[in-house]
């Protein structure tokens, strides 16, 4: 069977009926909504849309290996925490910084040793890991906000380059990266081959523990990422920002087009599904809804959305059923 | 799988005895070690057993349920505030009489248990994001709903059923023995308790055999959402009032009790008898926490150490049940 899905041109072809639904819905609010059509706006949407990118980026890995890391919304808010402490200390930005990625990379070691090594059940472990993400970052900062005072973290969260936030520099850089990283590396390849079927990939040749510990560590360190350009953005650290990013990022992967089953998708569905999920949280808020609102709309809407992704992805399994048959 | 091969020579037996019952064997240890501090041990334990648990173990037991048909529930703790300020703002500003409220109360979970049912069986979405979207979105129509306001002064007739007691026990401690016992019998008795467990393991074969998966799915969704209401019931009965925030850590708790419980996350294994040992444990766990006086920042932490803890204990468990048959 041709495997002609993995190339570029076929991917973006995949999620056109994403593109369409973003145009309309984007075309819907610059009518709609006042204040939507305007470069502060979409500015602003486009710095929410590149830290969506970055934490479903690594999202999408964990589910290309038909997996789900449920953990990522509280490494995301313990990386805040470690960076604005290591600042607050005195020490280099850069310092912060890599310490942030390193304790989301610790995270995602835990995760990926209990599910490829101690062979748990993905929900179970990083349901585990999550709480205790959670847990160390109350605990090292005592439940309070840690301010980290510092204008070279401010400029990562504020700053401009070419007039455009760093943010979406640096989620663009990552988005380019990582589908180099998916699609021109053999690490690549192998997570795509873990992710279809662990025994065959074992089978041949394959380190899969490996693959499942390096893998679920660039999916640690992505949500650590992401919560590192949104210390930037409030300057300080807090133990409850990233609560609910995980759940943003798992419809993002899904309404993508990556499927749950594994070893299929990428990050090229993943981008349409964050710009559409960032669409939709910006104008929800700018049509004028309550807070209370937009917790139900949003509910709402990613149910009905990944229940017809998921439905779309039977339809086509059972046409490539019908097609391997004929 | 490692520890499994240390438990060789003269401690075989002795490994053995302990890895078959270590959770009768760490609830005993637990209460012993928090009853050596404090002054009242007995009063202490009355309150874990008749006050704490049986809220818990009401709600963990639809959440054991799913897990043992191969889902998980994490709408609980928003089904219950919606379904009890629904059923308020029917007594109180309604005028209805109390029974009519629960019976609505209960309805009104049940419904929202089905849609969930529906929703996992007929579009196909997992049930971790079915389940999840609907929490966002019960949620947001509570908030909605209550407008930010609380509603209390209840009845003394309403509140009796949580503040009354029966032989110097709480009503409460009966109603979930009673509700334990039913659902004892159901899912051991019945026809339709076995299928649970039948679409849990090996959803085909469950199919082939001739049992309506879905039906048997809804039905279990449809009870877990029942229970959760019963549950938010008790609590507003116990605290004269309903708000939008009641039973945000129910799915957390259930989830957590469920799996030190043993019942496996993916299906089949596990149920009521397994649900109860979770709770006392970790109810147990926690008050040893606060007997000890450590800050309840570190409750998160522990939490995630006890549930990676469990599910590597059961792992074992189960690895040594395997053997020890073959």
């Amino acid at each position: 069977m041709k495997i002609g899905n993995l190339k570029l041109g076929q991917q973006l072809k995949d999620s056109l009926g994403l593109y369409i639904a973003i145009i309309a819905l984007f075309i819907f609010l610059s009518f709609q909504a006042e204040g939507f059509f305007s470069w502060f706006n979409i500015h602003n949407v486009l710095r929410d849309f590149s830290i969506l990118l970055i934490i479903s980026c690594g999202m999408t890995i964990a589910i290309m290996l038909g997996k789900i890391d449920i953990s990522a919304g509280s490494v995301m808010s313990l990386s805040t925490i470690v960076t604005s402490l290591i600042i607050a200390w005195g020490m280099p930005v850069f310092v912060g910084i890599l310490g942030g990625l390193a304790a989301g990379a610790a995270v995602g070691f835990i995760n990926g040793y209990l599910i490829g090594v101690q062979k748990l059940n993905h929900f179970v472990a990083t349901f585990a890991t999550l709480s205790i993400a959670r847990g160390v970052s109350l605990v090292i900062s005592r439940g309070d906000i840690i301010h980290a005072r510092s204008r070279d973290l401010m400029w990562i969260g504020t700053g401009r380059i070419l007039n455009i936030f760093v943010i979406i520099w640096v989620g663009m850089i990552v988005f380019a990266l990582m589908y180099f990283f998916l699609r021109k590396t053999s690490f690549g390849y192998k997570i795509y081959s873990t992710g279809g079927s662990e025994s065959i990939a074992e089978l041949s040749g394959i380190k899969t523990k490996k693959v499942y510990v390096i893998s679920f560590m660039i999916v640690g360190a992505m949500a650590a990422l992401a919560g590192v350009l949104i210390s930037g953005m409030t300057n300080s650290g807090n133990a409850t920002v990233g609560d609910g990013f995980e759940f943003n990022a798992i419809a993002i992967v899904l309404i993508g087009g990556t499927p749950f089953d594994g070893g299929r998708g990428g990050v090229v569905g993943t981008f349409a599904g964050a710009l559409f999920i960032a669409l939709l949280r910006n104008g929800i808020s700018m049509l004028g809804f309550t807070p209370s609102w937009q917790f139900a709309i949003i509910g709402v809407v990613i149910l009905v959305v990944v229940s017809m992704s998921v439905l779309l992805n039977e339809r086509r399994k059972r046409e490539e059923m019908r097609r391997v048959w004929q | 799988m490692a520890m499994t091969g240390a438990l060789n020579g003269n401690i075989k037996k002795v490994g053995g005895v302990l890895i078959m019952y270590y959770r009768p064997i760490l609830l005993v240890g637990i209460i012993i070690a928090s009853s050596a501090v404090i002054q009242d041990p007995v009063q202490n334990m009355i309150n874990v057993f008749t006050m704490q648990a049986p809220y818990v173990l009401i709600y963990t037991m639809g959440m054991t349920l799913a897990i043992v048909a191969g889902g998980l529930d994490l709408s609980q703790g928003s089904v219950a505030a919606f379904s009890t300020c629904f059923a308020a703002m029917w007594i109180i500003q309604g005028g209805s009489d109390i029974v009519t409220g629960i019976i609505i109360c209960i309805v009104v979970g049940a419904m929202f248990g089905m849609t969930n049912g529906i929703i996992i069986t007929k579009a196909k979405v997992p049930p971790f994001i079915a389940t999840y979207g609907m929490d966002w979105a019960a949620r947001g129509l509570t908030f909605i709903m209550m407008g930010g306001v609380m509603i209390y002064g209840f009845s003394d007739e309403f509140l009796s059923v949580a503040w009354g007691t029966i032989f110097g026990i709480s009503n409460i401690f009966y109603i979930a023995i009673a509700l334990f016992v039913i659902l004892a019998l159901i899912t051991l008795k019945t026809t339709f308790g076995r299928q649970i467990y039948m679409v849990g393991s090996n959803p085909q074969a469950a199919k082939l055999s001739g049992v309506r998966n879905d039906a048997v799915i809804t039905a279990v969704y449809t009870i877990s959402g029942a229970l959760a209401a019963i549950a938010g019931l008790l609590f507003v009965s116990r605290l004269d009032v309903a708000e939008a925030f009641l039973g945000r850590d129910f799915a957390l708790n259930a989830l957590a009790a469920s799996l030190i419980g043993g019942s496996r996350q993916g299906g089949g294994k596990g149920g009521v008898i397994n649900a109860i040992q979770g709770v006392l444990i970790m109810l147990f766990i926690f008050n040893l926490l606060n007997v000890w006086r450590v800050s309840v920042l570190w409750h998160p932490l522990v939490f995630g150490i006890i549930i990676v803890v469990a599910a590597v204990l059961e792992q074992t468990r189960t690895a040594y049940m395997v053997k020890r048959l073959s």
